[in-house]
């Protein structure tokens, strides 16, 4: 058992954070990401790079609305984890996150995927 | 000192105290009467006891006087009548019991022929009933009490027949009782002071009184209701007031018994007062004694009622009184102690001090609103306030905060004749916090424009709306991109730091090319609307700022014919109307020709308020080429 997989187990399980074997982890978030939340959802993702899964995926699949502020969120994990030597990616978008992301043309950076298994792999 | 008031918590307390004393005050008054009650039967029980002990003291007296009247019948020289030798053994049977005031005998027509006592001539007892029923009975014969006619003195006599050999009656034998040891019996009895024994004959008159000797024997009692009613009743006790007015208890007994009824009752009489003085006495000395008590509980409340109670209570009245002044700092300073009194001090401290807080944070909140407000007029004279003179153009442009202060921002200025440079930028977030940042994007904005080459660069002279020659709006082009690529590098490390970004569509207007080279950082809300309704998007578009540190920026260009619009929105318009699902292509058709610039921004900036308040900040601004300009 590695030092990373002991930790995992010691850990108590976070609702929404799937540690993937290859140590990535998926986080999964609902609902709106938003002002109110997206101090939260920051905090989540610095947690996880902190405790070491600097690849992370972002499940946006039962997020029903996105804003400028949740974006921030993810762009600010995003800098997060590339600041780690990994990578954030989004998973699962629905219309109206790919119609922000598009405008913003931050799709350039957060490459919206169709499903969290083709986020892990590409 | 206030004023001592009877409904006040002192009055009422020491009340309190009163009562209380009250049962102890019931208890020592049914115990006195209680004890009175006693003490006058056991008075009558002694009474009483005295009376019967009389009375049965009086009739072995009796009986011994039959046994010596017998014997003395059988004495020859009394058979015999010898007066002399008869009246030496009386003398001597006196001497032997004193008890008999006088012994003798008596012939059979009534002469005293033998005496004890010394006779003065002849004495006749013919007259006498213990006599005559001695001679007509045969035997014993007891008389009334009276007063003797011999000795004088009050007493009953006795008689028995001496009979001759025959068997008829010689003469009568007499012995005399005195009264007075009654005295003795009154005397070692102990009654208390002011009792008397009394002895009244069968007719009320008065034989015998104890201590007083002296009153005058044989009076009538007669009308004395008491002396009645012992005259008629065998025995008992009575209760009745006497001729000194007091009231006396009585026990009266008859004096004798049945078969030997000397006719006379015994009388014992007891001052009710001197009975009940011991009962009265302790009544008095428990009431002073308990009106001491009272004094000193009451003294001991009055102070008391100081410590524990007025003291708390005063220093709650006035801490109340200052708070309802106003003075939020007032505490009771009393709330030590578990009592009922310092529960409630310290509940009153408790709400001075939660008022006194939300009086503080009251105030804290006003002050900050006060100082959002301030914010957000710094923030309103940031934005542009006049439209610059535009030659066949109109602009026009609004911001509607979402709150007091935003993250939206549109600015202009006109760097050179000819040139106009208009922005409209949004900060990621609203409130304080995208305000803050606004301001600086901006101010990095217009800093670069002022240095940029782009921005001065002098317009083409001489020719009309179109495409310029390639290679000056390449040059445009070029420089207009640096400049926001530059602002961009500026202020990266900020929005990186505080995890912010922003979007910008910036652009440069060539009032007489009419041309529009610009920059969009990730912004998109933007397009031209042909005259005729066609709206065009416009390309490219790169990231927003903060995202990456050099972002490499392209600029685009396109030219405004007469009737087309410019418009530039901030994704507010979208987020405050996601049932339209607004896109650009959407709010063009919803623009119609020939609206004034500033009419399109006033319908755009309403239309969120068909659903409310805008939850995010919300800018639009509109360029319009004026349809009637001609070059």
């Amino acid at each position: 058992m590695t030092r990373a997989e002991r930790q995992r187990a010691e850990e108590p399980m976070e609702p929404g954070l799937d540690i993937r074997p290859d140590g990535s982890a998926v986080v999964r978030l609902e609902s709106r990401l938003d002002l109110l939340t997206a101090g939260d959802v920051k905090q989540r993702l610095n947690q996880a790079i902190a405790d070491g899964h600097a690849r992370l995926v972002v499940d946006l699949g039962d997020v029903t609305f996105i804003d400028s502020s949740g974006l921030g969120a993810l762009i600010a994990g995003l800098k997060a984890a590339r600041l780690a030597g990994g990578d954030l990616r989004i998973a699962r978008p629905n219309a109206q996150a790919r119609l922000i992301l598009e405008l913003t043309t931050l799709d350039q950076v957060l490459h919206p995927f169709a499903s969290v298994e083709e986020a892990l792999a590409g | 000192m206030r004023r001592f008031s009877l409904l006040g918590l002192r009055g009422r307390l020491l009340g309190l105290v009163l009562l209380a004393v009250l049962p102890a005050v019931a208890l020592i008054l049914y115990s006195a009467s209680d004890r009175r009650q006693h003490d006058i039967e056991q008075a009558q029980d002694d009474a009483l006891r005295l009376a019967r002990q009389a009375s049965a003291e009086f009739a072995q007296l009796i009986d011994r006087t039959r046994q010596l009247l017998i014997v003395l019948a059988q004495v020859p020289d009394v058979r015999d009548g010898d007066g002399a030798a008869c009246s030496a053994l009386a003398s001597d049977l006196i001497l032997r019991f004193p008890v008999y005031a006088n012994i003798g005998g008596i012939e059979r027509h009534g002469d005293v022929f033998c005496s004890a006592a010394r006779l003065d001539g002849r004495v006749s007892l013919a007259d006498r009933e213990y006599f005559r029923d001695a001679i007509a009975t045969r035997n014993f014969a007891v008389g009334d009490v009276q007063i003797g006619r011999i000795t004088g003195r009050p007493g009953i006599n006795f008689g028995f027949p001496v009979l001759d050999s025959t068997g008829n009656v010689h003469s009568v034998v007499f012995a005399s009782l005195d009264l007075a040891w009654l005295w003795q019996l009154a005397a070692e009895s102990r009654l208390p002071g002011g009792s008397t024994l009394t002895v009244v004959d069968r007719n009320g008159r008065l034989m015998v009184r104890y201590p007083d000797d002296d009153a005058t024997l044989g009076r009538s009692l007669a009308g004395d209701p008491t002396v009645r009613t012992a005259l008629s009743g065998r025995q008992g006790v009575t209760e009745a007031t006497a001729d000194d007015g007091a009231q006396h208890l009585y026990a009266f007994a008859p004096l004798g018994d049945a078969t030997d009824d000397a006719g006379a009752v015994v009388i014992v009489s007891i001052p009710r007062s001197i009975v009940v003085a011991d009962a009265d006495e302790a009544l008095t000395r428990n009431l002073v004694l308990l009106g001491g008590v009272c004094v000193v509980a009451l003294a001991a409340a009055w102070i008391a009622s100081d410590v524990f109670v007025l003291r708390q209570v005063r220093a709650l009245v006035r801490a109340t009184r200052r708070l309802s002044d106003g003075d939020l700092s007032a505490r009771t300073g009393v709330a030590s102690g578990r009592g009922e009194l310092s529960q409630l001090a310290r509940a009153f401290d408790e709400m001075a001090e939660s008022l006194q807080r939300h009086e503080e944070l009251r105030r804290l909140a006003e002050q900050r609103e006060a100082e959002l407000r301030q914010a957000a007029r710094v923030q309103a004279e940031l934005l542009p306030v006049t439209v610059p003179a535009l030659a066949g153009f109109e602009l026009a442009a609004r911001c509607v905060p979402a709150r007091e202060v935003g993250g939206d921002f549109y600015d202009w200025q006109d760097p050179a004749p000819g040139i106009l440079v208009f922005t409209l930028g949004d900060v990621m977030g609203k409130g304080m916090a995208a305000a803050l940042l606004t301001a600086t994007v901006r101010a990095a904005l217009r800093a670069a424009v002022r240095l940029s080459p782009a921005a001065v660069a002098a317009p083409a002279v001489g020719v009309g709306p179109g495409p310029e020659p390639s290679d000056s709006g390449a040059f445009v082009a070029l420089f207009h991109a640096q400049l926001i690529e530059s602002a961009a590098s500026a202020i990266e490390p900020d929005l990186t730091r505080s995890g912010s970004f922003a979007t910008l569509f910036h652009a440069r207007l060539d009032i007489a090319t009419h041309r529009v080279d610009y920059v969009d950082a990730g912004h998109g809300c933007v397009f031209v609307r042909r005259a005729g309704g066609q709206v065009e998007e416009l390309r490219p578009r790169g990231l927003p700022l903060g995202v990456l540190p050099d972002p490499g920026y392209q600029a685009g260009s396109t030219v405004m014919w007469p009737g087309d619009v410019l418009v530039v929105y901030s994704d507010g318009l979208i987020d405050a109307n996601p049932e339209l699902e607004l896109t650009s292509q959407r709010i063009g058709a919803r623009i119609a020709d020939d609206t004034a610039a500033r009419e399109i921004v006033e319908q755009l900036i309403a239309l969120p308020a068909l659903t409310g308040p805008p939850p995010d900040d919300l800018t639009v601004l509109v360029l319009r080429c004026l349809p009637e300009y001609r070059a």
